[in-house]
């Protein structure tokens, strides 16, 4: 798996494929979709799909494929390097999401959530698949979220298609699996060799699964936490542990779309809606400057009198 | 980012309203020429190390559209400048998790950036400040598009102009 063209740039996103075997452009074929890496607070998440004719499932089950998550790290490069052994009749693609494209995608003025991010990524590596000519007649997925609003999503996509959104569908589906172990190798990957742009002097790389709940990778977020910056663009913003972090101990930060601070619900008396009617009878201070001329306000520049 | 200059904005309405880090000359001009003649209470003085100003080298500067509550060093070269990636249509970085896009602002001609410190052993009637770096232009980043045009900085930056054209001496008129 040549993963450079993501190493060259770990900050948005990298596709990857395999070449289409001959055999999934002339034959009816099931494709499977899984990801790797939705959990972790670090590193990239990985969304893979893999393909294969109909006629060819029992050898891909000979493959022995299973759910990665079952198989230890070395035992998923075996089956990887089977699964490209067999080009013949099996396909794979990927798109490897980094952290920093999922934590700015989260924190969007417009959000956009992990799931819908997960949806799309999905549909875009089925359309990938249809435009080089796969002939995809049937999909599984696996989920983690609710299947059936999913499935439903994913059908009036590719209404051609017989959809089929499962939990757990990676243990089922010799085709998810496969999947899966194609989107898990790329990430292991990824994370053992990731490039860190900001220079971290001698941290030490010791953060765990990368999973909230480690404790190393507990420790790990605050040792690498800078009070500007934050973190690396290795760690994912948008996840709340991360933002646990940086609210107890990073510099507070205002954007000129965060909410209004102080101000309560807007209900009766504060905030924007109609004032309290105690308002019309204080007394009003009458304004002691004047104010500076529209073209000034309007331009942000003021008087400056002092330093 | 964490210059001296950047200080004074309290009220945390527009963050990104304000002339970075203008210079003293820039701030003088401009109260020169407040048009409604409203003449600020004098402030102490303040004095400028001109030898500060030759020894100053330029430095790069970025504006962000956040208010970081923070006047100090920042890490800028080990965790953002690294991390400025070319895009389509300008820089891109991110902060604190959120996409920013840049774009290089130039000074108006005649104008210099000053970083200003304060030297703070002077006694309170006497100030003192040094300068610690310029700039000629700086990365003016908006987030998640590039500020473009009517971006406030770039109409605040057609003020020198302005004023240099309406406080042009006149040629009287014969009568």
């Amino acid at each position: 798996m040549d993963l450079g063209d993501f190493e060259r740039d770990n900050t948005g996103s990298c596709r990857l494929s395999s070449p289409v075997p001959e055999l999934c452009r002339t034959e009816d074929c099931c494709l499977g979709i899984d990801e790797a890496g939705r959990g972790p607070v670090l590193g990239p998440m990985v969304y893979g799909i893999c393909f294969c004719p109909l006629s060819k499932l029992s050898d891909l089950e000979a493959l022995k494929v299973a759910d990665s998550k079952t198989l230890s790290e070395a035992e998923r490069e075996k089956l990887f390097g089977k699964l490209d052994q067999a080009r013949g009749f099996v396909g794979w693609a990927l798109d490897i999401l980094s952290p920093n494209l999922i934590s700015t995608s989260m924190q969007r003025r417009a959000k956009y959530n992990l799931n819908s991010l997960s949806h799309d990524t999905a549909m875009a590596l089925v359309q990938l698949a249809l435009n080089q000519g796969v002939r995809v007649t049937q999909v599984f997925v696996d989920t983690v979220g609710p299947a059936d609003k999913y499935q439903q999503k994913l059908q009036e996509r590719f209404p051609e298609v017989e959809v089929t959104v499962r939990p757990k569908a990676d243990s089922l589906f010799p085709v998810v699996s496969a999947a899966s172990i194609c989107a898990k190798v790329a990430r292991d990957h990824v994370v053992k060799k990731w490039k860190f742009l900001e220079d971290l002097g001698d941290l030490k790389m010791d953060y765990g699964s990368g999973y909230p709940n480690d404790p190393k990778t507990k420790l790990w977020l605050s040792q690498c936490l800078d009070p500007v910056f934050g973190f690396p663009q290795f760690v994912r913003f948008s996840w709340s542990t991360a933002q646990l972090i940086l609210d107890g101990r990073a510099v507070p930060v205002r954007w000129e779309d965060s909410e209004e601070e102080a101000g309560g619900p807007p209900a009766a008396g504060r905030g924007s809606g109609t004032p309290s009617l105690l308002s019309y009878f204080a007394r009003t201070q009458a304004p002691t400057e004047r104010q500076s001329h529209r073209f000034f306000h309007e331009r942000g520049l003021e008087t400056v009198a002092d330093l | 980012m964490g210059s001296h200059a950047e200080r004074k904005r309290r009220d945390g309405a527009q963050p990104s309203a304000r002339v970075p880090s203008a210079s003293p000359a820039a701030a003088h001009a401009h109260r020169e020429s407040m048009p409604d003649g409203a003449a600020p209470a004098v402030p102490g003085l303040i004095r400028l190390q001109p030898s500060s100003v030759r020894a100053a080298a330029q430095t790069p500067l970025h504006l962000l559209p956040c208010e970081i509550q923070h006047n100090g060093p920042a890490a800028v070269s080990r965790f953002f400048s690294p991390a400025i990636r070319p895009g389509s249509s300008g820089p891109v970085v991110s902060f604190r998790g959120r996409s920013l896009h840049g774009e290089e602002v130039t000074l108006p001609s005649g104008y210099m950036g000053l970083v200003l410190r304060e030297d703070k052993s002077e006694g309170p009637e006497d100030r003192t400040v040094q300068a610690i770096g310029t700039f000629s232009c700086f990365t003016l980043w908006g987030l998640e598009a590039p500020p473009g045009p009517n971006a406030r900085m770039h109409r605040a930056l057609s003020w020198p102009s302005l004023a240099t054209a309406i406080h042009a001496p006149v040629a009287e008129e014969d009568d």
